[in-house]
């Protein structure tokens, strides 16, 4: 019970600035706690271009990073799980490493990086580096040394190579992972802030998660970062299930 | 508690509905803000030679034509000065030099003759006199709707690209000094370059900074 009660407190605590935002979003201004107006909407979703250039910014780089890091991570996962090489602990030794590093540690080599490629101030310049992170080809890794290398043997067996033995048998079982990392990828990405702070200049390519606080939007900041939100909290309630399995799955490998 | 099998899920086709509907709005939201954004009408300055037409009325009398001018354009219809005559029966208009000149006191204006003999005129019979002086070259040339005037100041309103995500386009005031006039174009000096896209016509007033969409552009030479 008294557990219980403590997550209650927990999770209250958690969902308090939220809430404070969505009960924000509604306020008029200068109204008592009960004057409700959807002004606040009404400026970000009709009278403010920049918010949807910037919110499909959001999703372009949030696509873009899911439609390179999936494939890259399923292909990782097949190789470090599936096949017995030569330097693959301590390949897989490095992925470790690097996902441990904080953004703060790489941020000087990735400017670097793409300065030499001339990728700075473009979408592709916070869309590759996270595209190529090592959490994914981690969790997949982990999932597919879970499954039952007989499937894979018989497949081979009737006929596939390799690669359709990846892509008809080891990508399917691998479902649960796939939509746990498409909403960890997601969640992470869709609020970032460093990369584009430190990798753009162009406020037009901005994602929404740097502009939320910005002079832009005025008394509808509120609203927009409720507007924000709701694409994370669809995700999360479509998923959250495939995400308990895909996790607990790939921890008890 | 609840079974995983009953385990309520958010419809399948929640996420796309919700992209959907962003679009839709993204759609809307930019033609409701292109609606809103007041239209401005913009020109080039063009430079060349400005011109001033000075008109008036006269009529015909013992063979001359007699018109009077106000006392500032004295100058401008001095003798010697040629004029062009034209009247309701006359075929072609007649240039002519005028031939008088007399100070009116009571009414402090300058009275012209012009002789015109031989000419198909009857006496009495009403003529429009005009002249075209030469203003002189200049740089920068822009219609007399540009130039707003506050005091002893002019300015005028160039529309300028941004990289504002709001506005693509603002306007920014622009001081400038009139050199010369003639009731219709005025030759300024300012920061303006042949490039430049001057505010003609707009839908609301303008303030510095605002921001408006660019209904047509053209030169001054159209005017």
């Amino acid at each position: 019970m008294a557990v219980a009660g403590l997550l209650l407190c927990a999770s209250l605590v958690c969902m308090f600035p939220f809430c404070a935002a969505a009960v924000g979003s509604f306020a008029r201004e200068g109204g008592g706690p009960f004057a409700v107006t959807l002004r606040q909407y009404g400026e970000v979703l009709l009278l403010n271009k920049a918010f949807y250039i910037w919110f499909w910014n959001s999703v372009l780089t949030v696509g873009g990073i899911l439609c390179i890091n999936l494939p890259v991570s399923l292909l990782a996962g097949y190789a470090f799980s599936q096949y017995r090489f030569r330097g693959r602990n301590a390949v897989f030794f490095l992925y470790i490493l690097l996902m441990l590093m904080p953004f703060q540690a790489t941020i000087v080599p990735q400017y670097l990086t793409l300065h030499a490629l001339g990728l700075l101030n473009s979408l592709a310049a916070i869309i590759l580096p996270n595209a190529f992170s090592a959490f994914g080809a981690f969790l997949m890794t982990q999932y597919m040394k879970g499954i039952d290398r007989e499937l894979l043997e018989a497949g081979k067996m009737d006929g596939l190579n390799e690669f359709t033995v990846f892509l008809r048998v080891a990508v399917p079982l691998c479902r649960p992972a796939i939509a746990a990392l498409v909403i960890l990828l997601m969640l992470e990405n869709w609020s970032m802030v460093e990369q584009p702070v430190a990798f753009l200049q162009n406020v037009a390519l901005f994602p929404l998660s740097v502009q939320l606080n910005s002079a832009g939007f005025g008394a509808g900041a509120l609203a927009g970062g409720v507007v924000f939100s709701i694409l994370p909290i669809l995700v999360y309630l479509y998923g959250y299930r495939d995400l308990v399995d895909g996790i607990s799955l790939s921890c008890i490998k | 508690m609840k079974s995983r099998k009953t385990e309520r899920r958010l419809p399948k086709m929640a996420i796309p509905f919700f992209l959907l509907a962003m679009l839709l709005l993204t759609f809307f939201c930019w033609k409701l803000c292109d609606l809103l954004t007041p239209q401005v009408v913009c020109v080039s300055p063009r430079s060349g030679g400005l011109e001033r037409v000075l008109s008036a009325e006269g009529s015909f009398a013992d063979g001359e034509v007699r018109f009077a001018v106000p006392l500032e354009q004295s100058d401008s219809f001095a003798i010697g000065k040629t004029v062009v005559v034209t009247a309701a029966n006359l075929n072609a208009p007649l240039t002519l030099p005028i031939a008088a000149q007399e100070y009116d006191q009571d009414k402090n204006r300058i009275l012209c003759r012009v002789r015109a003999p031989g000419a198909a005129l009857l006496d009495g019979q009403p003529c429009a006199i005009s002249r075209t002086d030469s203003l002189g070259a200049y740089d920068t040339i822009l219609p007399a709707a540009c130039v707003y005037r506050s005091g002893d100041v002019y300015f005028t309103y160039l529309a300028v690209k941004t990289d504002s995500i709001w506005f693509p386009v603002i306007v920014r005031k622009t001081m400038v000094q009139v050199k010369a006039d003639n009731g219709v174009m005025l030759a300024v000096s300012g920061m303006l370059d042949p490039a430049s896209q001057v505010v003609q016509y707009s839908g609301e007033p303008l303030s510095d900074g605002m921001g408006v969409r660019l209904a047509k552009t053209g030169s001054a030479h159209e005017n």
